[in-house]
């Protein structure tokens, strides 16, 4: 988003998919291949979303100096898996690393790990478990709410449990204790081996060994990403120092994605400090193997980072690298200095009083006063950002597919794309953004030749929808319309204020805008009583590479009063297009498969319109004349460093001094 | 009643005040949708309604108001000040750690208000309806009609942006570094400036009214330097309610504090609030509350003490 990110939620899966951007090998079709730098997946291949990226010459790029940024929170935690702040995950990028990294395009790179190959993928679903596992009850909390009463991380649950449980119910469950069982009897989805590098050094000096990366990878238990990362791991070993084995519950085709890039921390933090510990506050030095360390953390104030001397990264450790030779090993600066500053309008002061080098997260109007000016520059990437408006589709009269349809039609995608966002947001012509093309689209261009008609504003093929539903339904009109969007976006108050406008020129709506502040607005969409209230919900929700969520985040059972389904879709042939088109074994082994199914998805999803898609984003960093190759990552959490280095783009930053 | 009985009772009075602010506060927050949980919620869509009920039972967040309430008081009376929900840390360590940011900006601006306001007010009084006088009041009166976040936000355009002599970012030197001065001049100027016009004014008039009286025209008419009349006879007079006005002033700066520490990123209390407020971390906005509570409650009672201390013909009744 080109607004200050804290108005956007975060689907379900993709801090994941964005933070440890695992590398799908959707494109490594044939197990045991190697899957360093697979496209993201699909037939269309990926499409770099960096816009007019800069790029440096060896030769020129100047060592040291200190890169300064500001970011608009205080991080949570620097505890990975207690931390739910996009903010706080620009930092963690800075420390931690994974056994994979990804490219700005979504492809996935083995990074701690030398190699790594799927060795195997077998049908499997959670009826398959039910041998292996073990009872537990049903607690009753207060208000009524139930939940399984047990300290050990749940991985499964058996699918013949009761829908509506009670206190002293009996759940029968898979916990982590349990599936290593089942792996050992060879019930699982898939299986990837990762051969980590030798010689990999923490910043407390240890070496990295397969234990550390089961150890870490166990210390996301019970944390508040474990629904993210249980959904789809069912057990981690280590198989000597350096090998270490990860199995998915069931052929996902997006599961390396989904379970590749968690942080690998030294025994340091896993043996000594509980969940929750690892945080100068509580007195702890987050370590990790990352190109920075933490040097001083100033509460609410700036969090300074400097080079980690013995970073382990050379380029020739890689066989996917072809860059030059003379390519920098790591970040050029030595220093990353982060101010936090809540106020954008302040960040935006602060860049062109030269007391930083970068800010993000600025109003559409003040990037456009930037890109007009001398001294800096904007560099846009496409985002995985979106807006959308929900609609009631269990009320009456939004039951009607022709009525959504026409209130689609009604939308100005291009006026609000140009008026509101100057050029810095993109109409949504389909729901998949550019950044997600690869696996979720065979060849997108022609899938939005194809499907573009959906979305493009129509008054009169809208008065015909809507006449039709009228007729149909024997409904009066104008129809009373309330929408609504969160108050403290400016830009998406204006949008919606658009949308209100171009249905009310009609003579089939009567719609207010109602506006909310955003926590107000959130803590009712997320409720489960929403969807009777006959409201129209437009908000902002953020992606990722894997196409999925854009669809599921907004249209399944399974995000019902969570986000994003608030208005309880339940659209069955949908449900059975998204689970066609990531499990199962012909399309974790076939990428154009997979891409083809999801274009099927994006048509359904196109038809039903039980969401508008609004606009995709635009990520736009601004940096001053100081700063050379600077390039914008698609997502907030690795804007830094991905910017400082990443070796599969050949990217990194240097300051001209 | 003597000075120390009305000192006694007004400190008495302290803790019932705290209490119905304590009550309204928590009132008000929950009657605002949402709580911290939903924050957590809202930025990790895929935790689970057994994590999120876990979350809930864990901080009392499903016991009924009253139960909350109660436990939050007992809580406070044993010196617990309860936890920040997104960051697990204690409510305590926040307010030692930002409460001197905020002390360093309430001091700077009050001491700004004193030190522009009396001589001006004094100029003003002494060259009553001249071209000065106008000038002042004219300043004066913008100064307390001009909005606190506008002001702020003008300066940083002109003193940052356009001159480039200040900082924009909050200075990361000790609060006792004097670079740090530097860093408070905008923000200080900005909260200091509404109670600068306000005291300014009184001055004005209280000096005005006092070189009316008979015992100023009889010291001019012993030949006495006008110099010396002002400032030795007439201005002793009237720092009297001058003084009131500028303790009294201490309650506004405090409360100000908010919009300004949101306008410069000053990392104080204000800021703090702000933050609470948008996230829900309602013991973090009762304890902040109740600190401003004391504060306005302490200065009034500075303001009345000040009063009988320097006039002594005041008897409370």
């Amino acid at each position: 988003m080109t607004n200050v990110p804290e108005d956007v939620l975060p689907d379900g899966l993709s801090r994941r998919r964005l933070m440890q951007s695992a590398a799908g090998i959707a494109a490594a079709a044939m197990a045991g291949c190697q899957g360093d730098g697979g496209s993201g997946g699909g037939g269309g291949g990926s499409i770099d979303p960096v816009q007019d990226r800069v790029e440096v010459t060896p030769s020129e790029i100047q060592e040291g100096g200190s890169f300064r940024t500001a970011v608009g929170a205080n991080p949570d935690t620097f505890e990975f898996a207690e931390s739910t702040s996009a903010q706080a995950s620009i930092m963690h990028n800075l420390i931690f690393e994974g056994l994979t990294t990804t490219s700005a395009s979504g492809e996935i790179y083995s990074w701690l790990a030398e190699s790594y190959e799927r060795v195997d993928v077998q049908e499997a679903s959670p009826a398959d478990y039910t041998d292996y596992m073990t009872t537990a009850p049903y607690a009753e909390g207060e208000e009524g709410a139930v939940f399984i009463d047990t300290d050990k991380q749940i991985v499964i649950q058996d699918p013949d449990n009761p829908d509506s449980p009670s206190g002293g119910d009996e759940a029968r469950i898979l916990t982590v204790d349990e599936a290593a069982d089942a792996v050992a009897d060879g019930t699982y989805g898939m299986h990837f081996q990762f051969q980590l590098h030798e010689g990999v050094t923490f910043h407390n000096g240890e070496e990295m060994t397969a234990d550390n990366v089961v150890a870490s990878y166990n210390r996301l238990q019970n944390s508040s990403l474990s629904g993210q990362v249980y959904d789809s791991l069912l057990h981690i070993a280590a198989d000597g120092d350096y090998t270490v084995d990860l199995y998915a519950q069931t052929p996902d085709a997006a599961a390396i994605r989904e379970l590749g890039e968690f942080p690998i921390y030294p025994s340091e933090i896993t043996d000594n400090l509980e969940l929750g510990q690892m945080d100068p506050r509580q007195g702890n030095t987050p370590l990790g193997t990352g190109p920075f360390q933490l040097a001083e953390f100033a509460n609410e104030d700036f969090v300074r980072f400097t080079a980690f001397e013995d970073h382990w990264f050379e380029t020739g450790m890689k066989d996917w690298f072809d860059g030059p030779s003379e390519f920098p090993n790591g970040p050029a600066v030595d220093e990353v200095d982060i101010s936090i500053i809540p106020s954008d309008a302040q960040r935006s002061a602060a860049l062109q009083n030269d007391e930083i080098d970068m800010a993000f997260g600025l109003t559409a109007s003040t990037l456009t006063n930037y890109q007009e000016s001398d001294g800096f520059r904007t560099a846009p990437t496409n985002g995985a950002g979106y807006t959308f408006m929900q609609f009631p589709v269990r009320q009456e009269p939004w039951t009607n597919a022709k009525l959504r349809r026409a209130v689609n039609k009604l939308i100005p995608r291009q006026t609000i794309s140009d008026e509101i966002f100057q050029g810095w947001e993109k109409p949504a012509w389909v729901p998949l953004p550019p950044l997600a093309a690869g696996a979720g689209s065979t060849d997108y261009d022609a899938m939005v030749e194809n499907l573009q008609s959906y979305n493009t504003y129509d008054t009169e093929e809208a008065t015909q929808l809507a006449q039709e539903a009228v007729d149909e339904m024997g409904i009066e009109t104008p129809i009373e319309v309330t929408l609504e969007t969160n108050s403290d976006n400016d830009d998406r108050v204006r949008t919606v204020e658009l949308i209100a406008e171009s249905m009310n020129q009609t003579e089939f709506f009567d719609v207010t805008v109602n506006t909310k502040e955003f926590l107000t607005f959130i803590s009712q969409l997320l409720s489960e009583n929403y969807w009777e209230e006959g409201k129209l919900a437009f908000i902002g929700l953020s992606g990722g590479f894997n196409p999925h969520g854009y669809a599921k985040s907004v249209h399944h059972p399974d995000n019902f009063a969570q986000c994003c389904n608030f208005q309880n879709i339940d659209i069955q042939d949908l449900n059975q297009q998204l689970r066609e088109a990531r499990y199962g074994v012909d399309v974790v082994e076939d990428a154009s498969l997979r891409a083809e199914r999801y274009e099927t998805v994006w048509e359904t999803i196109l038809e039903q319109n039980a969401n508008s898609y609004g606009t995709h984003s635009t990520l736009v960093g601004v940096v001053n004349d100081s700063v050379k190759g600077f390039n914008t990552y698609p997502s907030t959490q690795d804007v830094v460093g991905y910017a400082m280095y990443n070796a599969p783009d050949q990217q990194v930053t240097y300051l001209d001094q | 009643m003597s000075l120390r009985r009305f000192i006694v009772k007004r400190l008495l009075l302290v803790f019932p005040i705290l209490f119905g602010v304590s009550v309204i506060t928590f009132a008000l927050v929950q009657l605002t949708p949402g709580d911290p949980i939903d924050v957590v919620v809202a930025l990790n869509p895929d935790i689970s309604p057994a994590e999120e009920a876990r979350l809930r039972a864990r901080y009392g967040l499903n016991d009924p108001i009253w139960s909350q309430y109660i436990q939050w008081l007992t809580d406070v009376l044993r010196g617990d000040f309860g936890t920040v929900i997104a960051t697990d840390r204690a409510v305590s360590d926040v307010i030692v750690e930002r409460l001197p940011e905020t002390i360093a900006l309430g001091l700077f601006g009050w001491v700004f208000a004193v030190v522009i306001a009396i001589p001006t007010g004094i100029y003003a009084a002494v060259r009553k309806d001249e071209l000065g006088d106008h000038v002042s009041r004219f300043v004066a009166l913008s100064g307390i009609s001009i909005p606190n976040f506008w002001l702020g936000l003008m300066l940083i355009l002109v003193g940052s942006l356009i001159v480039g002599a200040w900082p924009v970012l909050p200075p990361r030197k000790p609060l006792y570094h004097p670079e740090t001065l530097w860093y408070l001049l905008l923000p200080g100027i900005t909260i200091g400036t509404a109670s600068a016009s306000t005291l300014m004014r009184i001055m004005r008039s209280s000096m005005a009214e006092e070189m009316n009286k008979e015992y100023v025209t009889a010291a001019r008419a012993k030949g006495l330097p006008e110099r010396t009349v002002v400032l030795k006879h007439v201005l002793r007079n009237s720092l009297i309610s001058v003084t009131t006005v500028a303790a009294f002033l201490t309650a506004s700066i405090v409360a100000g504090s908010v919009v300004v520490e949101s306008v410069f990123g000053w990392p104080g209390l204000g800021q703090a609030l702000v933050g609470a407020v948008r996230n829900r971390e309602i013991d973090l906005i009762l304890a902040i509350t109740l600190f401003i509570g004391v504060a306005i409650i302490l200065a009034n009672l500075a303001a009345d003490i000040m009063y009988a201390v320097l006039d002594p013909r005041i008897r409370y009744d």
